[in-house]
């Protein structure tokens, strides 16, 4: 037996299945895996070892050929980087499963995607949340940061190198990242794909007198209708990349400062990264040249009058149509030397230009916009009542042309709209959506405002259903979709965006009516309220107070006879009235598994009912959601009451109309009514959880996982300081339950029938 | 302490205090207190609204008697109440009753933090009756022509537990605050904290910044206060990279990846 050779065996059970044998007692030892640790200090091989469990607790085979690889992965030990390299193998096998995870650990520094996850240099995963922040953090726009083949931005989404490991030093490499992003926020922000050619004619027209007619008028895009009248685009296209490169490092050079002498240091290095030309055509050279000039190289290399014109460039602050006008006088310089043009490598921070994925970005924004400014115009027409006929319109403004040299003006956005001859205020979402139309077009196009058939009340019910057919997953974009992380106690850390949840409306109309189910339980009903009807008014007075409302008779007469004894008075003479302010916020979370199909859901249903009578006495602020859910990749959660939703018919319809769906999976709603809680500002704020029993779900969740995965949502809710009180109406052994709610924060009702008089009974209690 | 232990004398402004109108806030006001309407001003935290109301007193030539509100905050707090003094019992006013009869304006900073009996009382006062019921007296103040009342109110938590209710906010004349503009702001930073135009644009350059990360990760983005303060450091001599992180990252969040990214944008703009 090696000499870690116990603990090494006791990581596999017995008999152990791989791949390709079944180890029996005896054969792993006859195989020599027990002393593949030999020769590690006692401490090394602790670190192996504890690394190992890690693995083998999530599939034992993963730790199998961590051993048996050892020798190929050393190197992380000595590097101290063992525990670093295990998360890289569990996400592997998570994504990929196990042979991928296997080829990895059996590779080791060879693998294909080694350098991508442990390599040198910055990447991305550790840095998107960073940069993402620093980008929104630059204007008013909601951008993206996310992983591409190539850099460019849509200008929604700014794609980045997965790592970039250029320099020796990581500072460089981030600082590298961090211009990129400037850079494509300034694409954006000075509107670099908006170039519009019906702004410019002359321009235009000249290109066709000079170059002869090419014009491509089916385009997409108008910058790249534009590159397309050049002989060759390729060279146009590059000129502009530049020149609005140019205009960016001006713009970074006033707003930003602090980036702009950083980024002039960056850009001398990058000269030395860029590849030799031999043998090249003069206008390669040249357009080489220059862009090995604006990265700070010997003057030499680039012409005078081009050094001028980009000067200028610089300084004049242009607009995109002025970048235009400025391709086509640089084009007529350089067209006449020598071709062909092999483009060259353009500066890493610039990135490429992509006009058709921009085109195609703000088509798909017009249209998400168009729909939502419709869904927001019919809530408003719904909301007025108004009859049948409905003209919508924007009232006239002073400025009629959006046109003025060739440049867009702002124009005031309307704060009315007409309806049929009305002046209403935009509301505030609409106002929002209505700039965006502004910001696009300029105005609002009439087609907007057609009232057609499917505009009339069922409309807006009609475009907000997005519901899909059962056995659909989530996908981690659509509307309302949180991606949440999931804690695995097998390697004591988190599955990060692993379950995605969807918060939906409880639909209302059900067929029973609730005025019945209510009816049924007046006698309990009225004692309920009774109960809360004294909390409400539970004040003390207390005596003897420093100050207070009233003053202490008793005291004060006191104090008099004191005096006139010769005594030194109290000062504590005041009455003062101690209400109890109820400063509470709770979340009931209400399991609505298939499990509880049947009577434990009427019974659920019922409950509700009369806990929000019974809560609307105490005016205690509350919301109530309904979860169940079919894999991590669909949980579901069903608003039946929010905060800021009144108790009223449609709320007790939504409770009458509760369903038992599908599985539990308990922790992803806990952390999403975690946040909701956390944003309410109540100095008490309990969430109170209702569930049949075990955390379940078709993928893995049941067991253990589920347990501690629960137990771990819990402990974060307390974190942010929420108490959480679980409610279990388990009919089986609950010996887990204590470790997965923590001892004192539950409480086990048996009796299904006992639910609606206990659950408000227990929340009078924990908030008293 | 209490207000007639002091002279009312003392609650005039006597110094101009600075401030820089940002719209027509100054001309709305003075026009509701000819009307004797009261003003509820809306606004984030730090953006100049006690400022402005200590200028408008200063302005009007009234005294102002502020109180910041705070959830123990009882109405007798607001109103008065009995006292022993030598042996016998005497009334003291409170700020509000006091502001009443000498024809103050009164602030109340911070209104919706206050116990809800305490905005009970200043209905009567806040409507066209302008008068204050003192129970205990058994008496109804009429306010002073001059009287004014002046609430402030932070909607930008969007709590719902704490809100203005309707009846008390519509009495109101409302006056919204924002954070001022790009050239006031620096003006004001530059102005306040001593530092030199540029290092001001550079400090509000990153307020601007991180107010566009409101509900992009942050609750709230830095004050005109905090850039003050930050402003301040930089001119005692602390340098300006660091006194950003003391003034203002570390205040507005504890997240490791949210102050990094402060941090970047800290060093993108100085
Ligand atoms: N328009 C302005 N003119 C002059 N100074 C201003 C102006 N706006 C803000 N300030 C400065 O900002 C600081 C903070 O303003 P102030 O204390 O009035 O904020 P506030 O709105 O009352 O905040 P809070 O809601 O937290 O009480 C002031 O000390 C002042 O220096
Ligand atoms: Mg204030």
């Amino acid at each position: 037996m090696g000499s870690y050779g116990q603990r090494i065996l006791s990581l596999f059970p017995t008999p152990f299945y791989t791949g390709t044998r079944i180890y029996f007692d005896g054969d792993m030892e006859e195989e020599g895996i027990d002393k593949l640790l030999d020769g590690l200090t006692s401490e090394k091989a602790d670190e192996v070892i504890s690394a190992a469990r890690t693995l083998s607790a999530v599939k034992p085979e993963l730790a199998f050929y961590l051993l048996l690889f050892f020798s190929n992965n050393r190197f992380l030990l000595e590097e101290g980087r063992l525990a670093q390299w295990v998360k890289v193998v569990l996400d592997l096998y998570d994504a990929q499963g196990l042979l991928p995870a296997q080829d990895f650990i059996k590779l080791g520094k060879n693998h294909p995607l080694f350098p991508l996850y442990l390599g040198s240099g910055v990447t991305l995963r550790e840095k998107s949340s960073i940069l993402e922040t620093y980008a929104n953090s630059l204007g008013k726009e909601q951008l993206v940061i996310k992983e591409g083949k190539s850099h460019y931005t849509d200008t929604t989404s700014i794609f980045l190198p997965s790592r970039i490991s250029t320099f020796d030093d990581n500072k460089k490499d981030m600082l590298l990242y961090k211009a990129m992003v400037t850079h494509k926020y300034g694409q954006i922000h000075l509107e670099t794909y908006k170039l519009d050619l019906g702004g410019i004619p002359d321009l235009t027209r000249e290109l066709k007198t000079r170059y002869g007619d090419t014009d491509k008028e089916n385009c997409l895009s108008d910058l790249r209708r534009f590159f397309s009248f050049f002989p060759d685009p390729y060279i146009a296209c590059d000129i502009f990349n530049l020149a609005d490169t140019v205009r960016i490092e001006a713009w970074i050079s006033h707003n930003l400062p602090g980036l702009y002498r950083e980024l002039i240091s960056l850009k001398k290095e990058l000269i030395f990264l860029r590849p030799i030309l031999d043998g090249s055509t003069a206008i390669t050279r040249v357009m080489d040249g220059i862009v090995r000039w604006w990265l700070g190289e010997d003057e030499e290399l680039c012409p005078v009058m081009i050094r001028e014109m980009i000067q200028s460039l610089f300084e004049k602050e242009p607009c995109t149509a002025d970048l235009a006008f400025f391709t086509y006088d640089f084009y007529t310089l350089v067209g006449v030397l020598e071709g062909p043009y092999k483009p060259v490598e353009q500066i890493p921070y610039a990135g490429e230009l992509r006009p058709e994925e921009a085109a195609r970005e703000r088509l798909r924004k017009r249209e998400s916009t168009r729909l939502e400014f419709r869904r927001q115009l019919s809530k408003l027409i719904c909301e007025l009542e108004t009859e049948k006929e409905i003209t919508v319109t924007v009232p006239p403004s002073e400025s009629s042309s959006t046109f003025r040299e060739g440049k867009r003006v702002k124009q005031d956005l309307p704060q009315e709209l007409m309806v049929n001859g009305k002046a209403i205020p935009v509301p505030e979402v609409m106002g929002k959506i209505i700039e965006e139309i502004y910001e696009d077009l300029g105005s609002i196009p009439s087609s907007y405002f057609t009232i057609s058939d499917e505009m009339s009340g069922h409309h807006f019910s009609h475009l907000c259903d997005v519901s899909p057919g059962p056995a659909n997953l989530l996908s981690e974009t659509a509307e309302g979709v949180h991606a949440l992380d999931e804690w695995d106690y097998r390697r004591q850390g988190y599955r990060k965006n692993w379950a995605l949840l969807r918060e939906t409306e409880v639909p209302d109309g059900a067929s029973e009516s609730y005025e019945e189910v209510l009816a049924g339980y007046g006698t309990l009903l009225r004692r309920i309220k009774r109960q809360f009807e004294v909390i409400r008014q539970n004040q003390v007075l207390l005596k003897r107070q420093k100050d207070g409302d009233e003053i202490d008779l008793d005291a004060t007469v006191g104090a008099i006879a004191d005096l006139s004894a010769g005594i030194n008075p109290s000062d504590e003479l005041f009455l003062r009235l101690k209400r109890d302010r109820r400063d509470i916020a709770a979340i009931f979370l209400i399991d609505l598994s298939g499990s509880t199909n049947g009577w434990i859901n009427r019974m659920e249903r019922d409950m509700l009912l009369i806990l929000c009578e019974a809560l609307s006495v105490l005016q205690d602020c509350f919301a109530i959601y309904g979860f169940s859910g079919n894999t991590r990749l669909r949980c579901e959660l069903y608003r039946i009451k929010g905060f800021d939703e009144p108790y009223g018919g449609k709320i007790k319809a939504r409770i009458m109309n509760l369903k038992a769906y599908e599985y539990t999976r308990l922790g992803p709603p806990i952390r999403y009514v975690t946040e909701v809680l956390s944003r309410t500002e109540a100095r008490t704020r309990l969430l109170i959880t209702l569930s049949d029993g075990k955390p379940d779900d078709y993928d893995g969740y049941r067991g253990t996982y589920g347990i501690e995965d629960t137990r771990q949502a819990l402990i974060e809710a307390k974190r942010k300081g929420i108490y959480p009180f679980c409610i279990t109406i388990d009919k089986a052994e609950h010996s887990y339950i204590k470790h997965m709610y923590g001892e004192i924060n539950y409480i086990f009702i048996d009796e299904i029938s006992h639910l609606p008089s206990k659950v408000p009974e227990i929340y009078r209690k924990l908030t008293t | 302490m209490y207000i007639n232990e002091k002279d009312i004398e003392e609650y005039f402004i006597r110094q101009e205090p600075f401030y820089l109108p940002t719209g027509n806030e100054v001309l709305v006001f003075t026009r509701a207190w000819e009307n004797r309407m009261p003003v509820l001003l809306k606004g984030p935290t730090g953006c100049g609204k006690t400022r402005f109301v200590e200028y408008m007193a200063w302005k009007l030539n009234r005294p102002l008697v502020t109180v910041a509100c705070h959830d123990d905050l009882t109405a007798a707090d607001l109103v008065g109440r009995y006292h022993i003094k030598g042996g016998d019992t005497v009334w003291v006013d409170g700020p509000l009753t006091r502001a009443v009869r000498s024809g103050a304006l009164c602030y109340l900073d911070e209104i919706v933090e206050a116990r809800k009996d305490t905005t009970v009382i200043i209905h009567p006062l806040s409507d066209n009756r302008r008068v204050l019921p003192v129970e205990k007296l058994g008496k109804i103040i009429e306010a002073q022509p001059e009287f004014m009342l002046i609430i402030s109110y932070n909607p930008g938590y969007q709590s719902i537990v704490k809100d203005l209710k309707p009846s008390t906010r519509q009495r109101f004349v409302s006056l919204e605050f924002s954070y001022p503009g790009e050239d006031s702001e620096i003006e004001i930073v530059a102005k306040e904290s001593g530092v030199s135009k540029e290092t001001a644009a550079a400090l509000v350059k990153i307020g601007r910044m991180t107010r566009n990360l409101k509900e992009k990760g942050l609750i709230e983005g830095a004050s005109t206060r905090l850039l003050i303060h930050a402003g301040k450091l930089v001119c005692s001599g602390v340098e300006p990279r660091e006194a950003c992180s003391y003034a203002i990252t570390g205040t507005l969040s504890d997240d490791r990846e949210m102050l990094s990214a402060i941090g970047e944008m800290v060093d993108a703009v100085f």
